[in-house]
Parts: C-alpha cells; sequence; structure tokens
C-alpha cells in the first residue's frame, strides 16, 4: 500500500475521533481557561473540583486521553491524585499534565517522579499549553 | 522586599492570563474602602511566614473576572469575582514563594468582600505596598511578613 495513502488514511481516523481532557481543579475561573485553551484545540473537555472528584467520575466515565491537573485542591491534593491514578494500570495511557504556581524544581520533579508526564506553570499562554500537548503527542489536531 | 520581581510578576500573570496591562504607579489613587471593594489573600508558612494580599475595585474585579471566565463583565457573578481573584493571587502568590527561603507552603486563597472592611494577618505586619492602575483602575497587592519571636 502506498505510504502516503496509509497516513493520510490514518490523519482522517484520528481527525474523527476527538480527544477528550478532563480538566481537574477547584478554581472555576481556572477550569474555565483551560477549557477555552483545549476546546480550541479541538478537544471534548470534562471537568472535576479537586482530585477526589477526578477519581470518582474517572470510574464512571471512558478514560479520557488527557488529563489537566492542578497541585493546589482541597480534598485531594494534584500529586496525590497523580499517585492514585498511576497505582491502577488502567490509566497508563492517560496523560497527566500538572498546572501549577508550584515552581520550585524539586516540587516538579516530585510530580514527574510520581507519574506525570508533563507540567505547566501558571501563568502560561495558550502557545505553551500547545507546546506541552505536541510532546505528549496530542498535537495532531490542533489548528 | 523583592518589589521589582513581584511587580514583574503581577506583570507576567495580566499578559499571559488576562491579555490587558497593568502599570506599576508611584503616585497611587486608593482603591475606596467605603465602595464595595474584593481582596484576595494567600498565606506563606514554613521558612519565611507572611501573606500576599491584592485588593481592588467592583469594576476592575468585573473585568478580571470577565476575561478569565469568558464572560462580559456585567455578566460576571458575585462568585466568580471571588473566585477569579482567588485563582490571580493564587497565582501571584506561587511564583513569589519561589523567590522566598526554601521550604514554604502555600495556604488554600481567601477572598473577602464587601464595603470598609479591613483585612488583618495575625502577627504580620505590612512590608510592602505596590500600586498598579490597569484598565483605568487601582489595584493594591501588599506583602506582609510575620515576624518571628527571635526577630523581636
Amino acid at each position: 500500500m502506498d505510504q502516503s495513502a496509509s497516513n493520510s488514511s490514518e490523519s482522517v481516523q484520528k481527525s474523527k475521533t476527538q480527544l477528550r481532557a478532563l480538566v481537574v481543579d477547584d478554581s472555576r475561573s481556572m477550569r474555565a481557561i483551560l477549557r477555552r485553551a483545549l476546546e480550541q484545540c479541538g478537544f471534548e473537555v470534562l471537568e472535576a473540583v479537586n482530585g477526589r472528584d477526578a477519581v470518582e467520575r474517572l470510574a464512571m466515565m471512558r478514560i479520557p486521553d488527557l488529563a489537566l491537573v492542578d497541585w493546589n485542591m482541597p480534598e485531594m491534593t494534584g500529586i496525590e491524585f497523580v499517585i492514585a491514578i498511576r497505582s491502577d494500570k488502567n490509566y497508563n495511557a492517560m496523560r497527566i499534565v500538572m498546572v501549577t504556581t508550584e515552581t520550585e524544581m524539586e516540587q516538579v520533579e516530585r510530580a514527574l517522579k510520581a507519574g506525570a508526564n508533563e507540567y505547566v506553570m501558571k501563568p502560561f499562554t495558550r502557545e505553551v499549553l500547545v507546546d506541552k500537548l505536541t510532546l505528549l503527542g496530542l498535537g495532531d489536531q490542533l489548528p | 522586599m523583592y518589589s521589582v520581581e513581584v511587580a514583574d510578576i503581577v506583570n507576567n500573570v495580566w499578559q499571559s492570563l488576562l491579555e490587558f496591562d497593568i502599570t506599576l504607579i508611584d503616585e497611587p489613587e486608593p482603591v475606596s474602602r467605603s465602595q464595595w471593594a474584593l481582596t484576595g489573600c494567600i498565606q506563606i508558612t514554613g521558612a519565611w511566614r507572611g501573606a500576599i494580599t491584592a485588593t481592588c475595585g467592583e469594576s476592575l474585579g468585573r473585568q478580571i473576572a470577565g476575561a478569565m471566565m469568558g464572560l462580559s463583565p456585567e455578566d460576571v457573578t458575585r462568585e466568580d469575582l471571588s473566585d477569579s481573584i482567588g485563582e490571580i493571587i493564587n497565582m501571584v502568590g506561587g511564583n513569589v514563594k519561589a523567590l522566598l527561603p526554601s521550604p514554604c507552603q502555600l495556604s488554600l486563597p481567601s477572598v473577602t468582600s464587601g464595603g470598609q472592611f479591613e483585612l488583618t494577618v495575625s502577627r504580620a505586619e505590612v512590608v510592602d505596598t505596590l500600586h498598579f492602575q490597569s484598565l483605568g483602575f487601582p489595584i493594591v497587592l501588599q506583602v506582609l511578613h510575620e515576624r518571628s519571636a527571635t526577630e523581636g
């Protein structure tokens, strides 16, 4: 089979499957910002208000491709969420991006060690978010 | 303390997140305490103890919340206002924390609103006040430091 035709067919197939992202943040304004940015990138966006809410919602939904997770949240923090999710191999394919104001590298390293795939420091621009998604292989559908 | 760095952080938050200008000003127009105002506060504990607050009036609060929520300023609710100012001070505090001695921890942000209120942080005193103007409205950022017993 012609390789270019195969690639084209794959990309059509991919574009038909809308990527899904779960935004986990206790701030509704931050969820709104992330929702807009992700929807502009072609994602279907779901929301949870803290780590515990996210764990409960994940148990009842098709596993999203991506979770964007705040650090500092009541009930269950972002790092606790990452540890809980990465202990379940069903979620191995879900990419986790920490969205954090924790600018110290040791905190970022802690999140990466716990199983987060990437991090974004707040405040961020849409371009920074798109770069991170591209790094994670989720950039195919980005406009 | 780190006035220049803190001003840079505030400017970065405004440019990146809100996409409107903010200017540090020398001759401030005070945020009227007799009118409805909004103060976001985040506390820092650990090797450095204190708090950072940001106070603005309703008009700027509505512009900020509108930009964050994707709403027009007149459609913003009081809950949107509180949440947005809380997130702004959380972001500023998180970035200021990187300038402080380690280890430090951030509290969750708190927001107080109303008319003629005075926010105090126990045992802490104001060590820096930065006056800004954004979209023609004042916003004041204060850094409060809690002196340890050994500092007197």
